[in-house]
C-alpha cells in the first residue's frame, strides 16, 4: 500500500484524513474498510495492496480504464473475492458466508457490464429483484417497486419490455434495483453511463435524497459528476490509491498550476483543448501569455494520473516517491 | 486488526434497524411463484400443451378408447409437454448467465441454490398444468365412450414424466447454461422418444427391451391386443418408482454446490443413494420378461373365447365379449340390427356376434425376446422360449380355424360373426360398423361370414370362396350399406376411393376384381367384396329403399340362393349391370392360353361359394 493510501486506512495520522472523517461522519466508524487487496487476473495485477476507508455519504471513485476500480467495487459487493487482504463491510467479513449473506441483505450493486431479461417488463424485473433481496411481503413489495420507480423517473415505462428500452432507460432500470430495500451500501460501477444530461443531473439530485445516508461508492469518468455530489473522492491508478480525499483537496492538487493559453504550449504535465477552443495547461511552468485559473477536479485528477504516468515510466518506486514529494508539498 | 475490522458490526455504520430477514422458505415461495407463473405462461410450454393435445387425439382417434391403452398414450402425448419444459426450464434457469445478469444475481442475498430451488419449485406449474390437462382428456375420452378405467399409476406416471424432464432442464441451465445445451437435449430426448414411441418411425434407435426402460417414457404398444387390462402390465407402479427416482436425482444434480457443508453433503448423498437404488429396484421390475404362466393365461383367454367371455342377448342376437369390452355391445347392435332389420323373413337360427383376438399380440418385443422371436418364425431358446412358442403355436392354429370351426360356437352349424378388439369412432366408425354389417349380411344370405380369409400355410392367404356373380352377394352389400348412415357413407367412400384388390378363383385362369374396407381396424372379420357386386349395390343404394325390400321380399328365396345371378337381380331392380371393374393385374393373353394355372396375386384360387 502506498504512503497515501496508509493515510486513508483510518489511523487518523494524516491532515487530510483527519479533516475528511471529520468533515463527513463525525464520530462514525467506517462502512468499509479495506487493507492490503490484492487481486491478479493471471499476470495481470488489478488491485495492488488496497488500503480504503468509506464512511457513510457518496465516494467517487476515479480512474482510467484499467485501474481496478471495477475489480475494487465487486470486492466490495461481495461478487468477486480478493488473493489477499482484509476487507470488513458494514462491519462484517464477506469471507464468512453467514457474514456475506448479512452484507448482501444490506447491499445495492450497479455492475458495470449489466445485462437485461428481454422479456421481463420493468416492473416485473424490478418485482423479481426485490424478491432476490428478500422483500417477500406483497405489499411491501409493492410499494418499494414504487418508489424506486418513481425515484428513477420509470414510472411511465413500468409496463415495458426491457427489450423495448432506450439504454438510457435500462441503466435507470439499474440504478432502481441497486436502490430496492434501502440499502445501507450502495455500490454502483459508473451509474450515470449512457444517462442523458437531463438525467444525470437527477442521478446526482437521487443521490443526494438517499434515506438513512447510506455509504455509497460509484466509480466513474465524470469528474463533475465526482465534484457535485462526492463528499468524498478515491483515485485509484494501476490498482493502487493515489489519492484520497475530498474533491476541493482533488481540485487542489493542481492550485497555481492550471492556465489557459490561446495556444498549445509545450512543458505542460497535461495538455488539452477546452469547448471554447482554448488550450488548458496543467503544469509547474506557466506557458506564454496564458493565464492562470481556478483548478477543477478533472484538473487535478489529470495531473495526477499525468504524474503516475511519469512515475510508471520511470520505475514503480521513483514514482512513488515522486508522488510523495509532491502530495507532501501540496498539503503544506 | 481482525478484532477492528469486525468492530463496525455493533456501532456506527453498520448499525442495522431493518427487520428481520425472512425465512429461506418464504422466499423460495416467493420466488418459486414467480418462477412457475413465467413457466406456466411460457410460449414453448404452451405449445407444448397444444402438441400433446394434438398428439393424443391423434393417437386416441379413430378407434373408441380403451383406458389400458388410452393412459398410456396420455402419457406418451405428456412428453410434448414434458420436452418443452426441459427447454423453458433449461431457458428460466440460465437466464441469468444468458442475459448477462449473473453478477448482479450473485450480489443478493437469495442464493443460487435458493434460485435454483425455486426454478424446481415452479416446475409445479407445468406439472398442475399437466394434471388439469389428463382430468379434462379423461372426461373426454369416457365422453367418447372408453371402456375400462385408466390406472392411476400410469395417469401419475405422466405427471413425473413431466417432473423429471423439467428438472433436467433445470439442471442443464445450472451446469451448462450456454446457448445450445437445453435445445441439444431438448431434441435429442425428442427424437429418440419419436424413434421409440412410434413403432411406424424406423429410426437409428434400438435399445431393446434391456434398455428401453431408461428412456423417460416407453409405450408398450402391444398392450391393445390385449383381451382387456392385464394386472402389472405393463409395469407402471415400477416405472413411477422409476420417473419419480430419476426426477429426485436430476433435482439434487441441479440443487448440488461445490461449497456444500458437510451436513449437506451427507444429506445429499444419502438422498442421492435411495433415488439411484429405487431407479435400480424399477428397472429391475421393468425388465422382467411378462411370466409364461400370464402369457398361458393370455393365450387361453384367446383360443377359448366362449370360456372367457361374457354373452347377452340383445334382439335376438347374442353378443359375446371379453368382459372388459361388454360396453361395445350397444355399438355393435346397430349395424347388426340394421341389417336384420330390413331382412324380409328372420332366419330361424340365432346370429351369435363373438369377439376374438388378433394374433399377434404375441410378437411384440414387449413380451420379451422369446415371444418375439417365436412370432418371426426364429428359433425360442431356453425353456421359455420353447414354453412361448409352444403358445405362439396354440394360437396360429386358433387363428386358422376361426373361419371352419364350428365348435368354436358350441350349438352353432355355422362359424358365427366375429368382431375384434378394436372398434371406430369418428371418421372410423362407418368403416368399422360397414365390416361388420356386411357379416352380418354374409351370414343372412348363406355366404362365409367372418374369417372369410384362411391362412395357408407359408404365410401365404386364399379367400375361402368367392360369389362371382351371385345376386346374394349385392344383396348382402346393399343391406350393409343400408344399415346406418355411417355404413352408407362408408360403402360409397369405399367405391370411390377404388381400393381394388384382385383374387384368383375357379381354375386359377381367372381372376376377380375385389374392393376391401378402407380402413379396417382389425384383421379380424375383414371381408373383401366383389367389384360388380359392389357397385351394383351402390347403384342399389340410390333406389327408394322400400322399392328395393319390396322386390327382396317377394323372391327372398330365390335371390339368396348361389345360383341367381346379379344380372337378374339388376333386372328386377330396373338398372343395368355395372362392367366389372379391371383387375390390378391382368393375366397375359398368351400364359392364359397355354393351358397353365396363373396366379394373379400369389395365393391358390379360390373356388366359388355354393
Amino acid at each position: 500500500m502506498g504512503p497515501v493510501s496508509a493515510e486513508r486506512s483510518g489511523a487518523g495520522s494524516s491532515p487530510g484524513t483527519a479533516a475528511r472523517g471529520d468533515a463527513t461522519v463525525a464520530g462514525d466508524r467506517p462502512g468499509v474498510r479495506v487493507e492490503g487487496l490484492r487481486r491478479r487476473y493471471g499476470s495481470t495485477v488489478a488491485l495492488d495492496g488496497v488500503d480504503l476507508s468509506l464512511m457513510r455519504g457518496v465516494t467517487g471513485l476515479l480512474g482510467p480504464n484499467g485501474a481496478g476500480k471495477t475489480t475494487l467495487l465487486s470486492i466490495l459487493a461481495t461478487v468477486a473475492s480478493p488473493d489477499a487482504g482484509r476487507l470488513s463491510v458494514l462491519g462484517f467479513d464477506p469471507e464468512d458466508s453467514a457474514e456475506r449473506i448479512e452484507i448482501r441483505r444490506r447491499l445495492g450493486y450497479l455492475p458495470q457490464e449489466l445485462g437485461y431479461h428481454r422479456h421481463f417488463k420493468v416492473a416485473e424485473f424490478l418485482d423479481y429483484v426485490a424478491i432476490l433481496k428478500e422483500i417477500v411481503d406483497p405489499g411491501r413489495r409493492r410499494a418499494e417497486v414504487a418508489r424506486v420507480l418513481a425515484a428513477t423517473d420509470l414510472g411511465p415505462v413500468a409496463g415495458r419490455r426491457m427489450r423495448a428500452l432506450s439504454g438510457g432507460m435500462r441503466r435507470r432500470v439499474g440504478i432502481a434495483q441497486a436502490l430496492l430495500g434501502k440499502p445501507q451500501l450502495l455500490v454502483l460501477d459508473e451509474p450515470t453511463a449512457g444517462l442523458d444530461p437531463e438525467q444525470r443531473l437527477r442521478f446526482r439530485e437521487l443521490l443526494s435524497e438517499l434515506p438513512d445516508h447510506p455509504v455509497v461508492v460509484l466509480s466513474t469518468h465524470q469528474a463533475d459528476d465526482v465534484a457535485a455530489v462526492c463528499s468524498e473522492v478515491v483515485v485509484l491508478l494501476a490498482g493502487r490509491v493515489r489519492f484520497a480525499g475530498t474533491p476541493e483537496q482533488l481540485a487542489g492538487l493542481a492550485a497555481g498550476r492550471v492556465w489557459v493559453a490561446e495556444a498549445r504550449q509545450t512543458g505542460a504535465e497535461v495538455v488539452w483543448r477546452s469547448g471554447d477552443g482554448r488550450w488548458r495547461h496543467v503544469g509547474e511552468r506557466p506557458p506564454a501569455g496564458a493565464e492562470l485559473v481556478s483548478p477543477t477536479v478533472e484538473d487535478g485528477y489529470l495531473r495526477l494520473a499525468g504524474e503516475a504516468a511519469v512515475a510508471g515510466s520511470a520505475g514503480s518506486a521513483e514514482g512513488s516517491d515522486t508522488w510523495r514529494s509532491r502530495r507532501g508539498r501540496q498539503d503544506r | 486488526m481482525r478484532a477492528e475490522l469486525s468492530a463496525g458490526r455493533t456501532t456506527g455504520a453498520s448499525v442495522d434497524p431493518r427487520e428481520p430477514s425472512p425465512s429461506g422458505v418464504r422466499v423460495l415461495g416467493s420466488l418459486g411463484r414467480v418462477e412457475a407463473f413465467r413457466l406456466g405462461r411460457h410460449p414453448i410450454v404452451l405449445a407444448g400443451v397444444v402438441g400433446a393435445v394434438v398428439l393424443l387425439v391423434a393417437q386416441t382417434r379413430g378407434s373408441v378408447a380403451r383406458w389400458w391403452v388410452a393412459d398410456v398414450h396420455l402419457g406418451t402425448a405428456l412428453l410434448f409437454v414434458g420436452v418443452a419444459v426441459l427447454y423453458a426450464g433449461y431457458l428460466a434457469t440460465a437466464r441469468a448467465v444468458r442475459d448477462g445478469l449473473a453478477d448482479l444475481y450473485e450480489s443478493f442475498p437469495t442464493s443460487a441454490t435458493k434460485r435454483i430451488g425455486a426454478h424446481l419449485v415452479a416446475l409445479m406449474a407445468p406439472v398442475v398444468a399437466s394434471a388439469a390437462f389428463v382430468v379434462i382428456a379423461v372426461g373426454w375420452l369416457d365422453a367418447q365412450g372408453a371402456i375400462g378405467s385408466p390406472r392411476v399409476s400410469v395417469l401419475a406416471g405422466g405427471l413425473a414424466l413431466v417432473a423429471l424432464l423439467g428438472a433436467l432442464g433445470v439442471a442443464l441451465g445450472r451446469w451448462a447454461p450456454g446457448p445450445w445445451a437445453g435445445l441439444f437435449a431438448a431434441t435429442l430426448i425428442a427424437l429418440v422418444e419419436v424413434d421409440v414411441v412410434v413403432p411406424s418411425f424406423d429410426g437409428p434407435v434400438r435399445l431393446g427391451r434391456a434398455l428401453d426402460w431408461v428412456l423417460p417414457w416407453h409405450q408398450p404398444f402391444v398392450s391393445g391386443e390385449f383381451p382387456g387390462p392385464i394386472a402389472s402390465f405393463p409395469p407402471a407402479t415400477a416405472h413411477l418408482v422409476e420417473l419419480v427416482g430419476l426426477a429426485a436425482l436430476t433435482s439434487l444434480a441441479a440443487l448440488a454446490s461445490r461449497a456444500m457443508g458437510v451436513r449437506r453433503l451427507f444429506a445429499t448423498a444419502t438422498a442421492a443413494c435411495l433415488a439411484a437404488g429405487a431407479v435400480g429396484w424399477a428397472g429391475w421390475s421393468e425388465t422382467r420378461p411378462i411370466p409364461v404362466g400370464r402369457l398361458d393365461s393370455l393365450v387361453a383367454a384367446a383360443i377359448h373365447p366362449a370360456t372367457h367371455e361374457r354373452c347377452q342377448t340383445r334382439a335376438g342376437v347374442s353378443y359375446c365379449a371379453y368382459p372388459a369390452y361388454l360396453p361395445w355391445v350397444r355399438l355393435w347392435a346397430a349395424p347388426v340390427d340394421g341389417v336384420l332389420s330390413r331382412l324380409p323373413r328372420r332366419p330361424a337360427r340365432r346370429l351369435v356376434v363373438r369377439q376374438v383376438v388378433d394374433s399377434s399380440f404375441l410378437c411384440s418385443p414387449s413380451l420379451g425376446a422369446a415371444a418375439a422371436a417365436s412370432c418371426t418364425g426364429g428359433t425360442p431358446s431356453g425353456p421359455r422360449g420353447r414354453q412361448v412358442a409352444r403358445l405362439a403355436s396354440r394360437l396360429t392354429a386358433f387363428q386358422a380355424a376361426l373361419s371352419t370351426d364350428a365348435a368354436l360356437v358350441p350349438g352353432s352349424a355355422r362359424p358365427p360373426v366375429y368382431v375384434g378388439l378394436n372398434w371406430g369412432s369418428g371418421a372410423t366408425l362407418g368403416p368399422a360398423e360397414l365390416n361388420l354389417a356386411l357379416d352380418v349380411a354374409y351370414w343372412a344370405v348363406h355366404l362365409p361370414t367372418t374369417g372369410q380369409v384362411v391362412h395357408a400355410q407359408g404365410g401365404t392367404q386364399q379367400v375361402s370362396c368367392l360369389p362371382v356373380g351371385q345376386a346374394r352377394e349385392a344383396i348382402a352389400v346393399w343391406l350393409a350399406a343400408s344399415a346406418t348412415p355411417a355404413t352408407r357413407a362408408a360403402l360409397r367412400a369405399e367405391v370411390s376411393a377404388g381400393q381394388i384388390g384382385s383374387v384368383p378363383y375357379g381354375n386359377g385362369r381367372s381372376s376377380v376384381a375385389t374392393f376391401a374396407a378402407s380402413s379396417t381396424l382389425d384383421t379380424v372379420g375383414s371381408l373383401e367384396t366383389t367389384g360388380r357386386a359392389t357397385l351394383l349395390a351402390a347403384a342399389m343404394t340410390a333406389l327408394p329403399e322400400r322399392r328395393v325390400e319390396a322386390v327382396l321380399a317377394a323372391h327372398w328365396s330365390t335371390w339368396t340362393n348361389w345360383r341367381t345371378s346379379d344380372k337378374s337381380l339388376a333386372t328386377a331392380l330396373g338398372l343395368r349391370l355395372p362392367p366389372a371393374p379391371p383387375t390390378p393385374a391382368t393375366v397375359p393373353p398368351a400364359a392364359a392360353g397355354s393351358g397353365q394355372v396363373i396366379q394373379v396375386s400369389g395365393p391358390p384360387p379360390s373356388p366359388v361359394c355354393h
